[in-house]
């Protein structure tokens, strides 16, 4: 299978290339990207080519795409590379706007090729154990989620919203909404949200904290931020309690690691020993392509977390729940 | 007058005699003898306090050592800003009364809140989770959470500016048992803290109480 990556403004795209390696019968044909010099280096290091031109990248003669550029530019791309019938695998969040995200959808569904939103949390092994208790019933009825997803401040293009779309709140909310509605099979019908900006002293939010509410009564609470800094153990974290009726179970998906402790600034450093789920993302991706079935994380999941994010803000600024 | 302290015994630490300050440990306000002793009740009781003179109401939160240490952490910072997140899970609780003193408690470290919404499960469904968003602006932002379950912990994190405290206090325990049973030190109280961190039964008290219950009823917008 021949895949192509546009663009590498995300650092997502050197983790889901490294997958790429790692999978047998699968080429990484070429790399575009807008930043000529980011775009090469890329290419020196996967060992493939570089085009510079966008439509001429999508002559190439390849299954599909992965996306990973600035937010705002995921529409254009996806546009693109579904009219030249590429299927799709997009770094999150889907788009910045509910009706790009819903013009995507369409577009990939009017020119049959597989739109797949990267979710890599759900490739977690903690998570994916989690999922499959639930599923076997062994919490009982979901009765409340508490999550949290909260890592270190990007910079560059993250902190420009008009490019970002967003900043701490879009960047780390849909990922855990997205476990809550795969855990429950539920949707999100209201949504509270304080969204602030005070750790960085940046023109973004870099904080806030949802309130939840599911179409069945689950209640959750999510806490995402850019309050990480260099000092603490690892980049940060990503962890989901779910309070059902017959257990609670709590899983941090960053568990499975070493406390390191070493001489110099970073005295204390998590060294991880789980699953890679940036390469089994990847894989999922590629074996969706190969075997024509419907992506596992599909265009709708992405939309449907991008919405609780924006009513985040939404509600924030009105300073009253949001019904979706 | 002798104090009397009425307390789970279980959630005491071992330290009856309290520099010199004799108190009388009793799980049951009912054998109380009040006028002839200085009594001490945990706020879930005050309903039950039949003569407000000489009895003095404290808080759990204020008494664990890891709370005080939080708020003299927290506290040292002119305007702390960061989001704090508290979570209670308890064993019993009558009418949300540690929810309520929890509040109270994290109120007195962070001011009135700008605003405050709070939601509820079925309380007809076990656990029964309450959350609760509190906006103390200036930057200060807060998740309380309690469950009624089957076990007692708590939760504590402050994200401030390039300062993270974490508590657990299923993780902090210095004693670990095979059955896991035994309570964990972190959540027992000194009983001369108690003594010291008490308030009497009086307007202020009652009126402070009803805030924190009315706010947890309504929520707050400002």
């Amino acid at each position: 299978m021949k895949i192509g990556m546009m663009s590498f403004a995300h650092m997502h795209a050197y983790s889901y290339a490294d997958g790429l390696k790692d999978i047998s019968g699968v080429e990484l044909v070429g790399i575009f990207d807008d930043d000529r010099a980011r775009g090469l280096k890329a290419t020196e290091q996967y060992h493939t080519k570089y085009v510079a031109n966008q439509s001429d990248f999508l002559k190439t003669e390849m299954d599909a795409v992965i996306i990973c550029s600035e937010n705002n530019r995921h529409k254009e791309m996806v546009l693109k590379a579904a009219a030249a019938k590429k299927h799709i695998l997009v770094e999150k969040p889907i788009a910045t706007t509910v009706e790009d995200a819903k013009e995507m959808i369409r577009a990939c569904e009017e020119n049959g090729v597989i739109l797949q939103v990267a979710y890599p949390v759900r490739f977690n092994n903690p998570i994916q154990q989690l999922k499959q208790m639930i599923d076997d019933g062994e919490l009982g009825e979901i009765v409340a989620f508490r999550t949290t997803n909260r890592g270190q401040n990007p910079g560059g293009w993250f902190i420009d919203k008009e490019q970002s779309g967003g900043g701490a709140v879009l960047d780390h909310t849909v990922h855990m909404v997205d476990i809550m509605r795969w855990y429950s099979g539920e949707e999100v019908c209201e949504v509270h949200g304080i969204v602030d900006s005070y750790f960085h002293n940046i023109d973004i939010d870099d904080a806030g904290i949802l309130t939840l509410e599911f179409d069945n009564g689950i209640t959750a609470t999510h806490d995402a931020s850019w309050s990480k800094f260099n000092a603490y153990p690892t980049w940060g974290d990503i962890t989901i309690e779910v309070i059902g009726t017959k257990q609670t179970v709590h899983v941090d998906a960053l568990k499975e690691h070493y406390r390191m402790y070493i001489g110099g600034t970073k005295p204390l450093k998590h060294v991880p020993f789980g699953n890679n789920m940036d390469v089994d993302l990847v894989k999922d991706f590629v074996a969706c392509v190969e075997q024509n079935k419907n992506p596992s994380i599909t265009g709708y999941d992405g939309l449907k977390s991008l919405e609780v994010a924006l009513a985040a803000y939404e509600s924030s600024e009105k300073n009253k729940a949001i019904r979706l | 007058m002798a104090n009397v302290i009425i307390a789970d015994p279980d959630m005491l630490k071992f330290d009856n005699q309290i520099y010199g300050q004799e108190a009388v440990v009793l799980s049951n306000l009912h054998k109380v003898k009040y006028g002839e002793n200085n009594i001490y009740v945990p706020s879930s009781l005050l309903a039950d306090v039949q003569e407000k003179e000489n009895s003095n109401i404290y808080f759990e939160l204020e008494n664990y050592p890891f709370f005080e240490k939080a708020r003299e952490i927290i506290g040292a910072q002119n305007k702390p800003k960061g989001v704090f997140r508290y979570r209670r899970i308890t064993k019993t609780d009558k009418d949300e009364s540690l929810l309520v003193e929890d509040i109270a408690v994290i109120t007195a470290l962070f001011g009135d809140p700008k605003s405050a919404y709070a939601k509820r499960t079925d309380n007809h469904v076990k656990p029964y989770h309450v959350i609760v968003t509190l906006n103390f602006g200036n930057g200060t932002m807060a998740h309380v959470e309690y469950t009624l379950a089957n076990k007692n912990q708590i939760e504590l994190e402050w994200n401030g500016i390039e300062q993270i405290l974490e508590f657990n206090s299923d993780e902090m325990r210095p004693l670990i048992s095979e059955d896991n049973k035994t309570t964990s030190l972190s959540l027992k109280i000194q009983a001369a803290s108690i003594l010291n961190k008490s308030y009497p039964v009086d307007q202020k008290l009652l009126v402070n109480l009803e805030k924190c219950r009315k706010l947890l009823k309504d929520g707050v917008n400002r």
